[in-house]
């Protein structure tokens, strides 16, 4: 990275995180939760792509990885005299009745232990391919959500676990999300990930070059893990309460959409997926009112029409924009500098490019 | 010519498909520094045997056995491909597998990535270890690259190359992997004449430069007889003969098995 690069990175995060300031100062907290969703969505939105987008292997396991982040978080920080109101049916398992972890390490916890089952599943499941693999995750998924379920005394089951202490704070979450994008920014831009991106090449080719495929599957698939428990313990916090159900498998297709959206393979395709599928989800909520216009009630529009309309966006953009909105490429200072300078030539040049 | 030192040896290795089998008791003596062919005609069982060697397929019988300059001779039967590769056996692919998607430049880094010691943590991180390991193969792959005349082209996708040069970069990752010996799956297919007196050059040339040995399954004649030191035929999965250059294109049953028997004699 040359010098000038690096500063303007340094620039760019005092910029957003003054936003983020003047968000938590000045806007309400309807917005801010919005702006909070964003950016535990980019988190969970950027850890899948690693394994569906650059290392290739195409997982649906992230809402049981989400999952168990949120419950240590859950489970562990609860004010303990608070406990015994949460868990009122079944008394709280005594081996960790009196253990409170503040929120950082509570968030660093659940991601080690999402990682340390994210290496139990993927040393058998990560020898399929494909489709197979999509299959296997998605039902260690829900098997993750059944466990804890059943695990009352520790996770208070079904009736999941209120009184977490919220943080609605956007500078922390902020943060929190820009040490995780710099950080796989860093590794995608390292050997290993130039060796992940071979696997999703082609993995023959990839063995035959010296890349051990298991070795380095495991290791997307485990990161992946990790950040999204980080980013399920932040929306557990967000939330206040976690419950089985938050954590259905259809939760993961939230976040395939974003990274499909965003583009497999574009770290910055991630946020601006994530942008777009949360805020358009928030927004859109203005088809599930009955519209009345000259006097007449258009009876249409009713609660859950706005899913309707998102699909239609969806599979608009699945058609005609397959690669989503930045495919594999990223955003970068370079382009972004040769934007500035001109702006027509720049995509007059690229254009030719494309073309050519 | 006088033999050198054994580098690769197979020992009655064979493989079945089920009832197929394609390679039976197949017995290989490639010795170091030499360039060395394997002919047959289609469906011989070629690329079959440069599979059991590079570990996509264990030999249902049979051993490989690989000795490094320098060492003891060693089993390599049934490792896996990524491991094979890093003890120094780089191969290409018959029908060329780059990395499409990715730069000329990022295909050369990938193969560089397996002599790599920093963890994960330290290549994120970028540590000064890492940072020195990542220089040191930067430099290497321009060396490289800069040899074959492709550092010029080093930012456009691999796919978008003219075959011709696709085919070279694929012997240039090969060769990022540091390897010994250097198998070939018919480089020379598709080529014109003047492109495969160019690659004979080409071959010779790193075959010299590299300190390799050669192992290469081609079907243009022409090349195979200028530049083999020594000559495998394979039919129906089965050596029907080995021998110098010479000694090849005069054997009765290597002329018969690529034209058939004449049933009038």
């Amino acid at each position: 990275m040359s010098k000038r690069n690096m500063i303007l990175t340094v620039v760019g995060l005092i910029v957003l995180f003054a936003g983020a300031c003047y968000a938590q100062f000045e806007l309400d907290s309807y917005l801010r939760r919005i702006i909070n969703l964003c950016l535990i969505y980019a988190i969970i939105g950027l850890s899948m792509n690693l394994t569906n987008g650059f290392a290739g292997q195409f997982s649906l396991g992230q809402a049981g990885f989400m999952a168990l982040g949120a419950y240590v978080v859950g489970v562990f920080t609860v004010p303990v005299e608070l406990r015994a109101n949460v868990f009122y049916a079944v008394p709280m398992n005594p081996l960790i009745a009196d253990i409170q972890l503040p929120l950082w390490l509570a968030l660093i916890v659940g991601g080690l232990l999402a990682a340390l089952v994210a290496f139990l599943i993927g040393t058998p499941v990560l020898r399929l391919r494909g489709d197979y693999l999509a299959i296997a995750t998605l039902g260690f998924s829900e098997i993750i959500r059944i466990v804890i379920t059943n695990a009352q005394s520790f996770t208070n089951g079904a009736l999941g676990i209120k009184d977490i202490p919220t943080i609605n704070d956007v500078r922390y979450i902020f943060l929190v999300t820009a040490i995780i994008f710099l950080f796989i920014t860093c590794l995608i831009n390292s050997s290993y990930g130039r060796a992940f991106k071979a696997i999703r090449e082609d993995e023959i080719a990839a063995e035959a070059m010296g890349v051990g495929l298991f070795r380095h599957k495991c290791m997307a698939f485990m990161l992946s893990a990790f950040f999204a428990g980080i980013g399920g313990g932040l929306y557990a916090t967000l939330l206040g309460t976690v419950d089985p159900k938050n954590f259905l498998f259809t939760l993961t297709y939230n976040f395939l959409l974003i990274i499909v959206l965003g583009g497999m393979g574009s770290i910055t395709g991630s946020m601006l997926g994530s942008i777009i599928v949360t805020a358009g989800l928030e927004y859109l909520r203005i088809f599930d009112e009955p519209w009345e216009i000259f006097g007449t009630v258009i009876p249409l529009f009713r609660p859950g029409f706005r899913m309707v309309i998102f699909s239609l966006l969806l599979m608009i953009c699945v058609l005609f924009w397959r690669k989503g909105i930045m495919g594999t490429e990223e955003f970068t200072w370079d382009k972004f500098v040769a934007f500035c300078k001109n702006p027509f030539k720049y995509f007059t040049r690229k254009g030719a490019k494309n073309h050519g | 010519m006088a033999k050198t030192q054994t580098v690769l040896k197979t020992d009655t290795m064979t493989m079945r498909f089920g009832g197929v089998t394609a390679v039976f008791q197949l017995n290989l003596d490639i010795r170091e520094h030499q360039i060395v062919a394997l002919i047959g005609p289609n469906g011989a069982g070629k690329t079959t045997a440069f599979n059991m060697i590079t570990g996509v397929y264990t030999p249902t019988e049979g051993d490989v056995i690989y000795t490094a300059p320098g060492a003891d001779p060693v089993k390599i039967t049934g490792k896996r491909p990524s491991d094979i590769a890093k003890m120094g056996i780089a191969r290409t692919f018959q029908n060329i597998r780059l990395f499409k998607d990715l730069s000329v430049y990022e295909n050369v880094m990938i193969a560089k990535h397996l002599h790599l010691k920093s963890n994960f943590l330290s290549a994120t991180l970028h540590l000064p270890w890492y940072n020195k390991e990542q220089r040191a193969m930067e430099a290497d792959v321009e060396k490289l690259l800069r040899s074959v005349d492709l550092w010029e082209l080093r930012h456009e996708k691999a796919s978008s190359l003219p075959y011709g040069k696709q085919r070279r970069l694929e012997i240039v990752r090969a060769l990022a992997t540091n390897p010994k010996i250097l198998l070939l799956d018919e480089p020379a297919a598709g080529m014109n004449p003047k492109e495969t007196e160019e690659l004979t050059e080409f071959i010779r040339q790193i075959r010299d430069e590299y300190k390799l040995t050669i192992f290469m399954i081609e079907h243009h004649m022409d090349l195979v007889m200028e530049i083999s030191d020594w000559i495998y035929v394979l039919d129906f999965g089965m050596l029907i003969a080995e021998g110098t250059p010479a000694e090849i294109q005069n054997n009765n049953r290597v002329i018969e098995a690529y034209l058939g028997v004449d049933e009038d004699a």
